[in-house]
């Protein structure tokens, strides 16, 4: 106490001085504080009076200093407030607070003891009764707004505000008239009393009207809308009353702005279907409070209808106080409504949504259930959209309000990849992109069974789903997903899901066809390729320009008819297409052509990566070629020419043991390559793609696992890196020259070897004659021939260096790339290509530990190294 | 287009071997002894027109040539439920039955004077295949037919089909057990010279070891023909799986040779097998098999097939690994046994070339039941393959220095005037040996050229 003294001290005066006034305040002050200092207990006693005790204290005091009559009159008003069922303890707190008034003597305040009465219970009934009253309100309200269009509820104000005008209008004449009639009987006090009351009534009115943004006598709109007092007519108020008018006409200023955001002309309101359930839920709002404000006016005109003595005992009169009570709640909802409006303007669809949803994580639960309210009228239009798209598949959205859209531009091959889309901007926040992606795969599911597939049977749980929908829309802006509305989402996507998955698997053995592609165009069967191979090869020697498609088609089914398949497979097969592409300069006929699995209908939604698979199986189709370039050209024909050329094996020894090495060089890094691609990058992500699609639940998880799949291979056969490309195509570029380079040298051989065996039969012939000997001449030519061999081979010798350099470059490139790489199945490619260490102790750089410097003098060295490269040509 | 084999069996041996061969093959395809498919075959995804070919009435006969100069183990075949498996005309025996005596020369000869017959059959079986791919030649080098019948008939098939490849799976002498061929060692020599300068790829089928790992891996006493012989069938159709049940890589012979030979004349293969079980041995199946297990015992000596004698220099090292392996095989798991392999230094390789070791992952026979995850067959080309040769020339040396038992070979045209064959195959067999010993080291393309230069 002794701490908040000052405090006290300072609410004490200027309590005085609002009372009183600032001329006998000191007075006042002084005998407030002797009170205070006679009395010092009075603060915390002052409840614990017995009310029994309190009111005959009251009327003993009454009788004092009134007449008995007033006695009665207090009776009878405590007994009302007793009727009116409040708590005694704040009832005594209340009679307490009377007699006190009542008892010190030198209280200057004037204060009628039946007015305070009054005007305490009074507030206290309006505090206790404001939700029944408000309840009233709203039913009275609710009578002609559903007589009315609902279009027209703006109109609807005016009406009511019109009646409530008329009204006021009568009342005034009658107590006009009434006045007029009883003028003469009363006394002076009476004129007072009269005027005062005039005055509350006219303050009262003005309140009334500035509730639903009319102007009144008292309070005038300034340029922004704010109720300003009339400087002419407010001189009449004191300043209790201005405030209090003041503080009341916020609420008008309120209405005035939600009456804005909701009437569709002003151009501020929400926008599109769901913008136009905003608007009807702030015009139902408006309605409800307009119901309320025509409640007041009717009670109020009867009041004015009292006559004069009535007035006197009148149970509700209305106040400026009572009004400040009544406001409380209506101005917290319209203030809420006017922001949430305001934040709301021009926008539309899922932002919208959005928007008031934000407001639903306040704290206070009448703003919660307002927004909930306000939720609900949104998401109407909302859940119409969702319930027809889940239903059917069908978007039915003029104003492009809905989270999916559709691109009509997209035809049904790319229907599931690209037709509908998530609309991020209209997603609202309350749905969380887990459900949403499943709301778009069933309605996706939906038409694609429908457009695709040609399915039409029922998925079970849609009508439950739909019932649920319309009836328990408050689930969908749940904050946590586990509604049952959630749940039955999840079922019917899961059952629509389940029903398109079975169809790709089931109906149309999708891994049927993925095992086809595997085997066919990503030579899981190797024989096949083989066979092809063989079949093309005279073919895809010639020029690319000569490439005729019908043939590469004739041939293709040829070579699948000798593989061995099973019947099921062979029908399979048919699927497979040549493709040409058209050749670039130096391309050869090999580069240009490449198998694809041709598929129609459902499948092709998986299937149609076509260009990946088709890239995919140029680069193994360009492997196997050298492959085959180097066992069934360079090797076997080395093999077989060795043993024919034995008896020039002695001049030929240097070149053709560097010819077997550099050949088995190729052999080995072409065949680690293969095995690399072929059995740890597709066969390890077929296992892996296989493992996915069995416990894949959806569609999509198919495709993902598909994707992955592809783009694992695409990753693991370097179709996309371009610095592994440019290295392997110079060692396809070394593997060509060196096959070019080794039939020429053949032919060199075999002439010197058909030059050698001449001369023998010659020498035969001529000793079987019995002649001596060759010609001098025959000898000179055999010379030249020798010494011609032996300068041509010298320059064989010379190209073959050459092509062997640059391949050594080409791979020890490549293995510096692979060491380089951050991937660590590349950096163990990097190994198997050089198991045994060979090009490490070659070249030093394969060891030096990869730092920055060195990946950057690796490139370096590379890029200069070649230079004049050119087919081996002999002279 | 399916990339034929033919297959020539060639005297005793060649034919109890490829006897046991074509057994092992009806079973992994699900054809009866008769010919006809299996019921439960008949959807198969296996290549059988490598090695079979189909009668007007469909049923498989095998693309085999049945030669030998005397009739008893042909004769025990054609009495056997395999005997309306083989073509009849494709078998063909010397119509006097005396044999060849265990004699080279005599074989040789014999071979001369039928090769108007021999190559009839031969011709037509390889006018008989769309795209044939070579010969596979089975046969043993220390007795008559097969060696000298067989020499002579890799002399011609290189001429006649210069371009299809001829691999032999040559079963080489027991070199613990005295052989009643005493002449073995010249046999010998002049098989290898031709096996040297004629074949593509040998097999080398050691009867030492293949004796050896009977009975200490199986420990069998005295191990049978019948059971050595399974032994030889079971790594004659597992190097051959991958032709018959093709997958990603190495479909056909020449794709399987090519990266094993780097140059002409290192072309004698050795061979490995594990896990090792006999029919009758259930309890050594208590480990469980996996990749890097096979891999690691296949590197090691004991599983060889070829009795290699001690290398006390240690300088031995593999020119090519090829390691097919069968079963449930993840390919990830191979990947990691490499590394192992690698980190650990189990294998020793050429250090003039770029090589390592090659997996080919293997589909098997979904009708033969086997008691192992995974198993696995190398082919190896070493260089310790020399010391074979090496004691064929001490043995060779030995008898020749005494001038023993030439009569036999004087008898016949090749030799009556000189014995100039019997040098020029011991120096051909010299010169290979030398070649492999040239191979350990890194200057091998450096001698090779000298090689040239000086001769």
């Amino acid at each position: 106490m002794s701490q908040n003294f000052k405090e006290i001290n300072d609410l004490i005066e200027k309590l005085c001085k609002h009372l009183v006034g600032s001329s006998k305040q000191k007075e006042a002050l002084k005998h407030v504080t002797q009170y205070f200092s006679t009395a010092p207990n009075s603060f915390n006693t002052s409840s614990h009076y017995d009310e029994t005790y309190l009111v005959s204290k009251i009327a003993n005091h009454i009788r004092r200093s009134r007449n008995k009559s007033d006695v009665g009159l207090f009776l009878s008003l405590h007994e009302q407030l007793k009727a009116c069922q409040i708590e005694s303890k704040k009832r005594s707190a209340l009679l307490t607070f009377l007699y006190f008034m009542a008892d010190s003597p030198t209280s200057k305040i004037r204060v009628s003891s039946n007015g305070a009465q009054f005007n305490a219970s009074g507030s206290i009934l309006t505090s206790t009764k404001t939700s029944s009253m408000y309840q009233t309100l709203r039913d009275a309200s609710e009578g002609p707004s559903t007589s009315l269009v609902p279009k027209d509820e703006s109109t609807l104000k005016l009406a009511t505000v019109r009646t409530i005008q008329l009204r006021t209008n009568s009342d005034s004449d009658v107590s006009n008239q009434s006045s007029g009639t009883t003028l003469d009987k009363i006394d002076s006090s009476e004129i007072l009393e009269n005027q005062t009351r005039d005055l509350s009534d006219d303050t009262v009115q003005n309140c009334i009207y500035s509730f639903t943004g009319i102007q009144g006598k008292f309070l005038k709109k300034d340029v922004n809308g704010n109720f300003k007092l009339d400087p002419k007519e407010s001189r009449k108020l004191n300043i209790t009353q201005a405030g209090m008018l003041l503080r009341l006409s916020e609420i008008g200023y309120y209405h005035d702005l939600v009456e804005g955001y909701s009437n569709p002309k002003s151009g501020k309101t929400a926008l599109g279907l769901m913008g136009q359930g905003f608007v009807s839920a702030l015009q139902a709002e408006l309605t409800t409070y307009y119901g309320m404000v025509a409640i007041l006016q009717d009670h109020y005109n009867r009041q004015r209808k009292l006559s004069l003595s009535d007035w006197k005992q009148c149970p509700e009169k209305l106040t400026l106080v009572k009004l400040l009570v009544w406001s409380g709640e209506p101005l917290h909802r319209l203030q809420w409504l006017a922001t949430i409006a305001e934040a709301c303007q021009e926008k539309k669809g899922g932002v919208l949504a959005s928007t008031v949803y934000k407001f639903f994580s306040k704290g206070d639960p009448v703003i919660k259930s307002l927004v909930t309210d306000l939720l609900l009228a949104i998401c109407g239009p909302l859940q119409q959209m969702m319930s027809r798209w889940l239903m059917e598949g069908e978007i039915i959205d003029p104003h492009g309000e809905f989270f999916i859209d559709v691109v009509h531009e997209v035809g049904n091959e790319n229907l599931w990849k690209e037709k509908y889309l998530i609309k991020e901007s209209m997603l609202p926040v309350f749905m969380s992109h887990n459900m949403v992606n499943k709301i778009l795969g069933t309605g996706k599911c939906i038409n694609f069974l429908r457009e695709i597939c040609n399915d039409k049977s029922v998925i079970k749980g849609k009508e439950e789903l739909k019932e649920y929908l319309e009836s328990e829309s408050e689930h969908i802006f749940s904050i946590l997903e586990d509604t049952k509305l959630h749940s039955l989402i999840e079922s019917v996507y899961l059952s629509t899901s389940k029903r398109v998955l079975d169809i790709m698997m089931v109906t149309h053995r999708l891994m049927d066809h993925m095992h086809v592609i595997r085997r066919y165009i990503l030579f899981g069967k190797g024989d096949f390729i083989l066979i092809l191979i063989e079949n093309l090869k005279s073919k895809l020697d010639r020029p690319a320009s000569e490439l005729v498609r019908y043939e590469l088609t004739s041939i293709l089914d040829a070579s699948l008819r000798s593989t061995c398949t099973s019947q099921q497979e062979s029908t399979l097969c048919e699927n497979l297409e040549f493709k040409m592409y058209t050749p670039l300069a130096g391309d050869s006929s090999w580069e240009i052509v490449a198998l694809f699995y041709n598929v129609k209908g459902p499948l092709a939604t998986i299937l149609s990566s076509n260009n990946d698979i088709s890239n995919i199986f140029k680069t193994l189709w360009r492997i196997k070629h050298m492959d085959f370039l180097l066992s069934k050209r360079i090797w076997i024909s080395q093999i077989a020419n060795a043993k024919l050329l034995r008896p020039l094996s002695k001049q030929l020894n240097p070149i053709m043991y560097r010819l077997h090495f550099l050949t088995s060089e190729m052999i080995h890094f072409i065949n680690q390559m293969q095995y690399y691609i072929l059995f740890e990058v597709i066969e390890c992500s077929w296992v892996q793609f296989q493992e996915s699609v069995e416990s894949a639940k959806t569609l999509d998880e198919v495709i993902k696992a598909h994707d992955i799949f592809l783009k694992t291979i695409k990753i693991g056969a370097f179709i996309e890196n371009q610095s592994y490309l440019e290295n392997m195509q110079h060692v396809y570029t070394a593997i060509r020259r060196l096959d070019a380079w080794q039939v020429k040298f053949f032919e060199l051989c075999f002439q010197e070897m058909d030059a050698i065996n001449s001369l023998k039969k010659q020498i035969k012939e001529s000793e079987s004659k019995g002649e001596y000997g060759l010609t001098a001449d025959r000898r000179l030519q055999r010379d030249m021939e020798t010494k011609n061999f032996e300068v041509n081979l010298i320059s064989a010798k010379k190209n073959l260096d050459k092509i062997a350099y640059d391949y050594e470059l080409a791979v020890k490139q490549f293995l510096l790339t692979l060491n380089s790489s951050q991937d660590q199945n590349l950096l163990l490619f990097g190994i198997r290509l050089d198991f045994n260490e060979f090009y490490k102790k070659k070249d030093q750089r394969l060891c030096v530990p990869l730092t920055f410097e060195h990946m950057r003098l690796s490139n370096v060295m590379y890029k200069s190294g070649y230079g004049n490269q050119s087919f081996f040509t002999f002279n | 287009m399916p990339s034929e084999i033919i297959t020539l069996q060639l005297g005793q041996c060649g034919n109890q071997i490829g006897f046991e061969f074509w057994k092992r093959l009806c079973l992994e395809h699900g054809i009866s002894s008769s010919g006809v498919l299996e019921d439960f075959a008949a959807d198969g995804l296996d290549r059988k027109d490598v090695f079979f070919y189909q009668a007007d009435d469909d049923h498989y006969i095998p693309r085999a040539v049945l030669l030998d100069l005397e009739p008893r183990v042909i004769h025990t075949i054609m009495s056997s439920p395999y005997a309306k498996l083989y073509n009849p005309e494709n078998i063909y025996l010397s119509k006097h039955g005396g044999g060849a005596g265990n004699n080279w020369a005599s074989g040789y000869s014999q071979g001369d004077k039928l090769q108007e017959e021999i190559f009839d059959i031969i011709d037509r079986e390889a006018d008989g295949s769309d795209s044939l791919e070579g010969f596979v030649l089975c046969h043993s080098i220390a007795g008559g037919t097969g060696s000298g019948m067989g020499s002579y008939i890799m002399e011609r098939l290189s001429d006649r089909f210069p371009k299809k490849l001829i691999q032999t799976y040559s079963v080489f002498p027991n070199q613990d057990e005295i052989s009643d061929v005493v002449v073995q060692p010249y046999n010998s020599m002049l098989t290898l010279k031709r096996l040297t300068t004629c074949a593509d790829s040998v097999v080398v089928l050691d009867n030492t070891a293949l004796n050896r790992i009977a009975a200490d891996r199986l420990h069998l006493e005295n191990p049978s023909f019948t059971q050595i012989n399974t032994l030889v069938s079971t790594i004659m159709s597992v190097s051959t799986t991958t032709l018959r049940y093709p997958s990603y890589m190495n479909n056909n012979l020449i794709g399987l040779i090519a990266p094993l030979i780097p140059t002409p004349q290192l072309h004698f293969l050795m061979t490995g097998y594990t896990p090792l079980t006999t029919d009758n041995d259930q309890t050594v199946n208590v480990r469980r098999t996996t990749v890097l297990d096979v891999m690691r015992r296949l590197l090691q000596p004991k599983n060889m097939m070829v009795s290699t004698g001690h290398d006390k220099s240690n300088h031995h090292c593999y020119i090519s690994i090829l390691n097919i392996i069968q079963g449930e095989v993840d390919p990830s798991q191979v990947h990691k046994s490499l590394q192992r392999i690698r980190e650990r230094k189990l294998a020793q390789f050429i250090p003039w070339g770029p090589t390592s070791i090659q997996v080919a992952l293997s589909r098997s026979s979904p009708y033969v039941q086997s008691n192992h995850r995974v198993s696995g067959l190398m082919l190896a080309n070493h260089t310790s393959i020399c010391s074979l040769f090496e004691r064929a020339l001490t043995q060779y040396d030995k008898l020749k220095k005494r001038g023993a038992f030439l009569d036999q070979f004087k008898r016949e045209d090749m030799f009556k005037d000189d014995l100039s064959e019997l040098d020029e195959s011991r120096n051909v067999v010299d010169c290979l040996v030398q070649e492999y010993e040239a191979a350990t080291k890194s200057n091998y393309l450096q001698w090779s050229a000298s090689r040239g230069e000086t001769e």
